[in-house]
């Protein structure tokens, strides 16, 4: 067992080997990045539809869904045991070059190494000096390197346990603390399903706008508790501002507008409807079909809370009858059928996140910008002053980028050496 | 044109001015070897600086948001940056000035490109309002000055192995020198992109709900980071020489122009509302 990971270790650390795991995921994302990926349906439609020959081949190779794809994964768990195979000789590595000892011997190969007559130097050392400066800098490449395995990490715990569900409320409505209780849920292959620890209500939306009115800001009030311990409170939740319940998030997306709560009479039971209204061109818009002919058109200007909305209703694209519809009004739209108004409300579309990963990523991250920093922006430099014979010698070994020291070098050959 | 349009233009102008007036200075000091026109090229670019910095102030103050919004406020800040950052590297080594050469026409191009794009202000969407888009936007500002940099050192290496004629190039920091910097600069760059990466999670977390959503731009950013990566890895790896590892520094550095400043404007992703 310790042979075989021995002999693939050996094999997954070879310079052609990593360059071509981190060839292969940078080449995997660039094609992720260059075409439209699923979910993204209306994109991807939209791709067949302007290039129809590249996206047989597209479509036939899988490249619109790939970063979940068999191959992508298989190049990440590549490059995961390079990583592990790196690490168990980098920290061996460190430890070793952390702990040495300078002498004489260590400079004998220094980029910078200048002697002359001892009895020429400014002073005479009495003893050796050696110093070394900047080792954390070593620290750079193992602890980038293990951020990178975290990162991973991260990135299949979220594969695995992450549940992220999406929904429209309205002003007033309640989403219940059950599974199931949203418009879109998705998950990872063991996460459970999403449900509130307690019921939510949207109890009111506020909109925050600039002077040339446009969107400033989304916030939500909302009820939540109602637990064994706690009881109903009202917590505000905005973009950029989520709020927590209990182990889940909730999030306030800047998809928001107006919504028309109307019921269409006629003959028979009377049939509730919605309709949803977006900001669109500095009004709210909307429409909504209802059976086969009838079409209803919305819109209004985009104000605080607006107190009516105009309607338009189309049968086969006849008009049927326009009206400006406040709360309790009704418009005739012939036959005996009325379409009659309840009220006007917000609705915002909420989201809902429950992502164990974070904290692995997070800290991974915080690991990956340490790595990166240690990496370039310190390095080791040992310095030597020794006697060897009759020659005083001055060396400077920094660990890398060596021609920019030579500025440093001369400064401290003159500590040494007056002229 | 309102008034105050009319001051950020003088003002940027005035400093693109002072920055022809640095290159031109710079340009003599090292072609001409005359050390003091040296001072007098920092002096110009540190004068630019004030005038380009009041105008992207002014324009800040005004319409309440940094310069992050549209191409004009990108490109012309990004110079600034870029400029800054030349300016304390040339005030640190005065042995480098010839990196102007390659920094300051691109930084004064990319001022043009954006005064020739559309000025209209528009006010910050509230998914943008959040402290880590300044840290993303500060960072990837910061990290495209230093591979600026890098590409500046890649392209006087390139000069000065052909063998050319020009004989300024023999007053130029010699090839182990530039090799050394264009992987230093480099390294700030990774060090940088690193962060604006890393912030540009922590603010999509908390906008959206999620760290990483694959979304192009996003995915185009790491393409560029690990595209770096990958060059750094060949140049450790292989030993490169010199003129290979400056080759494959203008690469990424391609890769990183079309991450940052050009697909944004062009693909349909999270980002576009703050790019066009
Ligand atoms: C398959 C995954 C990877 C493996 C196995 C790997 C392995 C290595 C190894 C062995 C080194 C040499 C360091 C030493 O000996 O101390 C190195 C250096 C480095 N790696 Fe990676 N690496 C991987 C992915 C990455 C990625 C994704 C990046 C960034 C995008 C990266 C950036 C670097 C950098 C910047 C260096 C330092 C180069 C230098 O010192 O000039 N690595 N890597």
């Amino acid at each position: 067992m310790v042979r075989a990971w021995r002999a693939l270790s050996r094999a997954v650390r070879r310079p052609v080997v990593i360059v071509t795991d981190v060839l292969a995921l940078g080449t995997g994302a660039a094609l992720a990045a260059a075409l439209p990926q699923q979910p993204d349906a209306l994109e991807i439609d939209r791709f067949a539809r302007e290039f129809p020959a590249l996206s047989r081949v597209t479509g036939a190779l899988g490249l619109h869904e790939i970063v979940t794809s068999g191959w992508f994964l298989a190049i990440a768990l590549a490059c995961v045991v390079s990583l592990l195979a790196v690490q168990s000789e980098q920290w061996p590595r460190l430890a070793r070059s952390w702990s040495d000892r300078l002498a004489p011997a260590s400079f004998a190969r220094a980029p910078f190494r200048r002697s002359g007559p001892v009895s020429r130097a400014r002073q005479q050392p009495l003893a050796a000096r050696f110093s070394s400066a900047g080792r954390i800098g070593l620290l750079g490449s193992p602890v980038f390197h293990l951020g990178l395995l975290l990162l991973v990490l991260a990135g299949l715990v979220r594969m695995l346990a992450f549940r992220e569900v999406v929904v429209r409320a309205l002003e007033g409505e309640t989403i219940p603390a059950q599974a199931g209780a949203f418009e879109a849920e998705r998950g990872g292959w063991l996460s459970r399903p999403f449900a509130l620890p307690a019921q939510v209500q949207v109890r009111e939306l506020r909109e925050e706008r600039y002077q040339s009115g446009a969107l400033r800001q989304v916030a939500v009030a909302l009820l939540t508790g109602e637990r064994p311990g706690s009881g109903p409170e009202v917590r505000e939740a905005a973009i950029n501002a989520p709020l927590d319940v209990g182990d889940v998030r909730i999030y306030v997306s800047n998809a928001h507008g107006l919504a028309a709560l109307l019921e269409l009479g006629g003959a028979g039971q009377p049939v509730p409807l919605v309709a949803f209204l977006e900001e669109r061109g500095g009004e709210w818009r909307g429409g909504l079909r209802s059976g086969q002919a009838l079409e209803l058109r919305f819109r209004t200007a985009v104000a605080p809370r607006p107190e009516s909305v105009e309607v338009r209703a189309l049968s086969d694209g006849v008009l049927l009858g326009i009206g400006e519809l406040s709360p309790g009004s009704e418009l005739a739209l012939g036959a005996g059928r009325t379409l009659r108004l309840h009220g006007l409300r917000y609705w915002v579309q909420l989201r809902g996140s429950r992502d164990p990963s974070k904290p692995l990523f997070f800290g991974a991250v915080a690991v990956v910008v340490a790595g990166v920093v240690l990496m370039f922006s310190v390095v080791r430099v040992d310095t030597g002053v020794f006697v060897e014979g009759d020659q005083l010698v001055v060396a400077l070994r920094p660990q890398r980028f060596a021609p920019l020291y030579a500025e440093r070098f001369e400064r401290l050959c003159k500590e040494w050496w007056p002229s | 044109m309102t008034g105050r349009y009319a001051v950020e233009i003088a003002l940027t102008w005035a400093g693109v001015g002072l920055y022809l007036a640095a290159t031109v200075a710079l340009v003599f000091s090292v072609v001409f070897e005359k050390p003091g026109a040296r001072r007098w090229g920092l002096a110009f670019a540190a004068l630019g600086l004030l005038p380009h910095g009041a105008a992207i102030a002014i324009r800040w103050v005004a319409v309440g948001h940094g310069p992050y919004m549209l191409r004009y406020e990108v490109l012309s800040s990004n110079a600034w940056v870029a400029v800054a950052v030349l300016f304390l590297v040339l005030a640190r080594r005065p042995g480098w000035s010839a990196l102007a050469v390659v920094v300051m026409p691109l930084a004064i191009l990319s001022v043009a490109i954006g005064l020739f794009s559309n000025p209209e202000s528009r006010d910050l969407p509230p998914t943008l309002r959040s402290i880590w888009l300044v840290f993303h936007i500060t960072f990837a500002k910061v990290s495209a000055a230093a591979f600026l940099v890098s590409l500046g050192s890649s392209v006087l290496l390139l000069l000065k192995e052909r063998r050319s004629p020009w004989s300024w190039l023999e007053r130029v920091p010699a090839t182990p020198a530039l090799d050394a910097l264009t992987i230093r600069a480099a390294g700030f760059g990774m060090i940088f992109w690193t962060v604006t990466i890393a912030a540009g999670a922590i603010w999509g977390n908390q906008s959206w709900g999620r760290y990483w959503g694959w979304d192009p731009i996003e995915t185009w950013a790491l393409v560029s980071w690990m595209t770096y990566g990958t060059f750094l890895h060949l140049r450790f790896f292989f030993k490169l020489r010199p003129r290979p590892t400056a080759w494959l520094s203008i690469a990424s550095f391609v890769v990183f122009v079309l991450a940052l400043l050009v697909l944004p404007f062009f693909i349909t992703s999270l980002h576009s509302s703050y790019f066009s």
